[in-house]
């Protein structure tokens, strides 16, 4: 395996708008890989079409920091910096979609690489957020996270 | 944002060079065709009909180079240069991160099969 997988994952929080609720940031040293992005929620049980989109940032936003989990207990940590449930958005970069699905919120919202050339790499000091980009009907506890690899 | 930073070395008895490079005017793309691929414990790049091989240690630096100069300031008119002995091979930006982003992947790949396969 080269480099370090890392985890974020946010459980059961309440949200009631459209919004990032992950930004990534890689470090300046090194390149980040989004390998997975999930977003879910387990206090709604009608189906809602909501959307979400994996796009690149130009200008960091303000959120809550989050520590990602190393995916092997030894390994260094994440040398970037994670913010989730974002308060100020960031400036997203125009053009720079690179995933945009709709999801029923019973079913909640997975993307994976369908092979190596669609993982998304994220050049060192560059930015990328997963976005609720349409607002739930009413609060929804959401539980969200990606899977991240950095290397160098 | 980050600068960008030139890296050169030799692989499958060919030189390699990844940097910047000036191409003014409209962005005339000069490759048709590629492609990354994992070939066992190497991963193997073919830019039309070249065919590039590079052991794992050699495609991360590759692939991170790609990624690190792809994403750094740019001036205009930059463009990301891939050159293998001689021939040179001007990228976008993001078609360099994404090249960049794969080989890792495929690194990631061969370094595995070497693991599974090599006692």
């Amino acid at each position: 395996m080269i480099g370090q997988v890392y985890y974020v994952h946010i459980g059961a929080q309440a949200q009631t708008a459209s919004k990032t609720l992950i930004e990534i940031a890689s470090a300046s040293s090194s390149v980040t890989l989004l390998e997975r992005a999930q977003i879910g929620q387990n206090s709604f049980d009608t189906s809602e079409n909501l959307g979400c989109k994996i796009q690149l940032i130009t200008t960091t936003g303000t959120g809550t920091a989050t520590t990602p989990v190393p995916a092997e207990a030894q390994n260094a940590a994440y040398g970037g910096t994670v913010k989730t449930n974002m308060t100020i958005e960031p400036s997203y970069t125009a053009n720079k979609v690179m995933y945009q699905s709709g999801f029923n919120v019973l079913s909640g919202f997975l993307w994976t690489p369908a092979n190596d050339d669609e993982v998304i790499a994220v050049a060192p000091s560059g930015l990328v957020g997963i976005m609720l980009d349409v607002a739930p009907s009413a609060s929804m506890n959401f539980s969200y996270g990606a899977t991240i690899r950095q290397v160098g | 944002m980050i600068d960008g930073q030139r890296l050169e070395l030799w692989s499958d008895g060919q030189r390699l060079v990844v940097d910047r490079k000036k191409q003014p005017g409209i962005y005339r793309p000069r490759v048709t065709k590629l492609v990354a691929r994992q070939e066992q414990g190497s991963v193997v790049v073919f830019i039309d009909d070249r065919r590039l091989e590079m052991t794992t240690p050699i495609a991360v630096k590759v692939g991170f180079s790609l990624c690190k100069n792809g994403g750094a300031w740019l001036e205009p008119d930059d463009r990301v240069l891939l050159e293998i002995s001689g021939t040179e091979i001007l990228l976008l930006p993001e078609i360099a991160v994404r090249l960049g982003g794969a080989i890792l992947r495929k690194a990631d790949r061969a370094d595995d099969w070497q693991r599974e396969t090599v006692h």
